[in-house]
Order: structure tokens, then sequence, then C-alpha cells
């Protein structure tokens, strides 16, 4: 009786260990020396395997920074002290980081939306939009279904108001959101952004005007009030250049739909600090908004209600006079 | 009949007529999965055609010396799939050790082999069939070949496919799957050779 449970038991067992003894000598016979830094560097990065680095999972990641030199600052998902510990480990600099956000470019909310039909189909996004581009008279406009809260890995985005809304404290910058979103209105920007555009219309004024009231008619005031030339207008619709963008945040308080979304946060004046100041005047020079006076060789002094914080002042000091200080 | 004649009907059989992937459906998670380039196809191919060819000898030797003896006929699945797993194991480490290029772009389809039903498929045909051990090597090795003609073709197919103007609906997987079917009523036509 016992024979017939323990003779199967044990020839499979046997079977078992005589492969597994075989293997184990065939993998020290195999063996292979893999750098030891690729299981180091795989530690800092995040482990969240979102693939938004372009390799495959956050184990191909360390591989190709370790042997083909991919840039450090592919990981979207770690925070600038993993990226620190990597470069220390490759023995080079972590290279300009800059954190994305995701971010939806819409603000079709239920007081701004202009409604073309009542949709009762099925509730996502793809559905509705390809129902006579979407029941919102807006093309550009979120939907409001939420497919892109669907596929976010760490719950950051929900739908409030019938518009999605991204929480930057929870997103990773995977950017799952923006290729799945129907509509193309999801952007993965700088975290840092001191002023986003909020909508991805690319109609002319007068149907945005008909469609929403929130959305940008492409007056292209935002493109004359910007005195750092960051902001073009094309195809009906303002674009940032981040590198060139000051944060002095003119284009947001021009813009008449007010579609223009700035950081309150970000807001900073210029304070020159007296006993550093020689009194050279480069700062007045650098200033576009005459908000700074004074006489050479004596003290300058900062108009707070005319400095926007743009800090070409700071730049241009030569003596390091000038700090900028949140409001 | 000779026992080449013999060896060489099998051959054809397993290779052709009842080719694993076009008459049986055996192999479609590799077959479909890395069929995008003729190389990795090759590759995958090549170690499938390993896998199978000895996964047949050690099989057979398993089921004739060691379970048919004892009665243990019915350990057969699970006995044969230890075998296949470390066969696979074996392979993934020589692959890992000569060719990395090869090992990174087989990627996870490599360790899936081990579940792939081919494999077992013809353990158990063979089995199942009274091969003896050349028969069952015969069986083995020209089953692998036939997924591997199976799959490069596909592959070949599919890298015409990338440049092809295709409606919209039917690009990627779906026209794949086309492929595949229509490659596999093609195989039909050589279902008249072996009676």
């Amino acid at each position: 009786m016992l024979e017939s449970f323990l003779i199967p038991a044990a020839i499979i067992g046997g079977l078992g260990l005589v492969f597994g003894v075989l293997l184990a000598v065939a993998s020290r016979f195999f063996s292979i020396q893999g750098d030891p830094r690729i299981d180091q560097v795989r530690e800092c990065l995040p482990g969240a395997n979102c693939g938004s680095c372009g390799f495959p999972g956050c184990d191909g990641l360390a591989k190709a920074i370790v042997e083909s030199g991919a840039p450090i600052n592919s990981c979207t998902v770690a925070n600038a002290d993993a990226l620190k510990k990597i470069a220390s480990l490759m023995g080079t600099d972590a290279g300009e980081f800059k954190q994305l956000v995701a971010v939806v470019a819409c603000r079709s909310n239920e007081q701004n939306m202009h409604v073309k039909y009542n949709y009762q189909g099925i509730e996502d996004c793809a559905a509705a939009a390809a129902v006579c581009e979407g029941y919102k008279a807006c093309p550009f406009s979120c939907l409001g279904f939420g497919n892109c809260a669907k596929v976010c890995p760490t719950g950051a985005i929900s739908v409030r108001d019938n518009v999605a809304f991204v929480d930057e404290d929870k997103c990773i910058a995977c950017g799952k959101c923006a290729s799945v979103c129907p509509r193309g209105i999801i952007a993965m920007l700088p975290k840092d952004a001191p002023v986003v555009i909020q909508c991805r219309s690319h109609s002319r004024g007068k149907e945005v005007r008909e469609s929403c009231e929130a959305g940008c008619i492409s007056c292209g005031l935002c493109e004359k009030a910007c005195k750092f030339d960051a902001i073009k207008v094309v195809n009906n619709l303002p674009v940032i250049d981040y590198d060139k963008c000051h944060g002095c945040m003119q284009c947001a308080q021009k813009c008449p739909r007010k579609c223009i979304w700035l950081d309150t946060a970000m807001v900073k004046k210029a304070f020159i600090n007296d006993s550093k100041c020689v009194g050279c005047g480069r700062c007045k020079t650098a200033c576009q908004f005459d908000a700074i006076s004074g006489e050479i060789r004596q003290s300058f002094s900062v108009d707070p209600a005319k400095c926007v914080g743009c800090g070409e002042c700071a730049e241009k000091c030569a003596k390091d006079a000038i700090t900028l200080i949140r409001q | 009949m000779s026992t080449f004649a013999n060896l060489t009907l099998i051959a054809i059989s397993s290779m052709l007529v009842n080719n694993f992937v076009m008459a049986k459906f055996m192999g479609c998670c590799p077959f479909l999965g890395v069929s995008g380039k003729i190389k990795t196809a090759t590759g995958m191919g090549v170690a499938v055609t390993f896998v199978m060819a000895m996964a047949s000898v050690f099989t057979w030797m398993v089921q004739t010396w060691l379970l048919a003896p004892l009665g243990l006929d019915y350990l057969r699945t699970i006995a044969f799939i230890l075998v296949i797993a470390a066969l696979v194991q074996f392979v993934e480490m020589i692959i890992q050790k000569f060719s990395p290029a090869l090992y990174d772009s087989l990627g996870v389809y490599l360790p899936l082999i081990t579940t792939n039903c081919a494999v077992l498929g013809v353990a158990i045909l063979n089995i199942e069939n009274n091969y003896t051990l050349l028969q069952s090597l015969t069986n083995g090795l020209f089953g692998g070949l036939g997924f591997l003609l199976a799959i490069v073709l596909m592959a070949g197919i599919r890298e015409r496919l990338e440049n092809a103007n295709i409606p919209q609906a039917l690009r990627g997987f779906p026209i794949t799957l086309i492929a595949a079917g229509l490659m596999a009523i093609a195989f039909l036509g050589f279902s008249g050779m072996i009676k």
C-alpha cells in the first residue's frame, strides 16, 4: 500500500534531484561574469517597470545605463536622490534632471462646456469620442469618462466635474494616460512649470468661443506679453518653450480667457541685498519691466509692484546681490 | 518496410504533413510572439528544434526505462515536464553564454519553451505511437525543423507586412492571425503525401 505512494514520489523526487545537480554543475560551467554595477543601479531604480524610459523594465534600463551608456535621467519616475546615487555609481554627472508630470489640458467642466447632444452610450472616452467627435461641442475636450484614470498605475487621476484631474504628488510620469487619451490632450510637462496652457484646441477663435467658455481663442496676447520669446502661437494654440520661460507669468496675467494656469507658489520677487550691491546698474538695464530704480555707484532697489520675478537681474548681477524670494 | 524508409516517412510526416504549428496547432505562442524578425525567429526555431529533439530522447528513456517497468504511466505528464524544464534551463544557459544577442531578443519566450505544448506534445506522441528511440529522435528533430520552417516563413511574411498597405482595423495582430491561417491552409497541401 505504502509503496504505491512512495515509489512515484521517489521517482519524481529523484529525477528532480538529478536534474537539479546537473543544472547546478552546468551553471557553474557556463557562468557569466555580469557587471556588478547593473544590480546596484537596479537597486536605485523605482522598480515599477512602467517602461516610460523606453527600455524593457527597470532591469533593462539598469543594463542600458551600465553597458551602453544610456542617459541616467531616462527614468522619469526616480527621484533626484536616486539619480544622484546612480550617477555616483557610474562616476558621471546626473545631468539636468527634469521631473515630469501629466497635465490634462482642458477645463471644459460643467460650467464651461457647451454640450452638443446627450450621450448615453458606453462610459468610455474612446467610445464617446467615436460618436460625432464626442458629446461636448469642442473636438479637443476632455470627455471625462476616465480612460486615463483606468490605466493610471498609481491612481493619480480622478474625474471631477466631467474633466480628468491629475494629482501631481501621486503622478510618476509614466505617460500611460497620455497614450490612452483618445483626444490627445494629456501632455507630459515639467513638474516645476510655472505656467501651463490648459487647452488643446486647434480650432479658430470663433469656433472655440461657440464651443467652450474656457478655451484658448488664439488671440496671441500671451505671445505679445512674453518678453523672453518663450510663447509662440502655432496652429491656433500657444506653445510654451520651457527652456526659455522665466516664469514671469505675464502670459497668464494677460490671457483674457484665463486658460493659462499659473503656479501661485512660484510667484517670485527680486530683492537686492544692499551690502553686496556695488551699484553697477546691470540689473537696471537687464530689467524689461522697469522695476529697478537707483543711481550708478549707489545702491539700486526693486519696486515690488512692478517686479514679476523673471530673474533676469539676478542672472546679470556680477556680485550675487540679488535673490528671488517666493511670495 | 525498411528502417530507413520508415524514418523518412516519420520525418516527412512530422515536418510537413502533420506540422506541429500548422496542422496540430501546437506551439502557437512563440510562433506568433517571436516571428517578428527572421533572425530571432531562426534563433527561436533552432532552440525549439534542439529542445524537441533532446526532449524526445530523454522522455523516451524516462518512459521506457523508468516509468513503464514500474507501471507509473500516469506520471508521464509531470515527469516529462520536469525533463523538459531542465532541458530548457540548460539551453537557456548555453544561449546566454554563447549568444547574448539572441538571448536578449528571445526574451521571455525562451523560458516559455518549457510550457510550449509542441515540446510536450512530441514527447507524448512518441510514446503513444510506440516509437523506438531512433524513431522518437527523428520525430522530435523533424517536428522541430517543421516548427523552424513555419516560424521562419511566418517571420518572412511579417517582415513584408510591415511595409504593406493594410486596412487600419487589420494592422498588427489581426493580419498576423490571418496570415497564419492562410499558411495553415497552404500546409494542407501536403496532406496527400502520406496515407
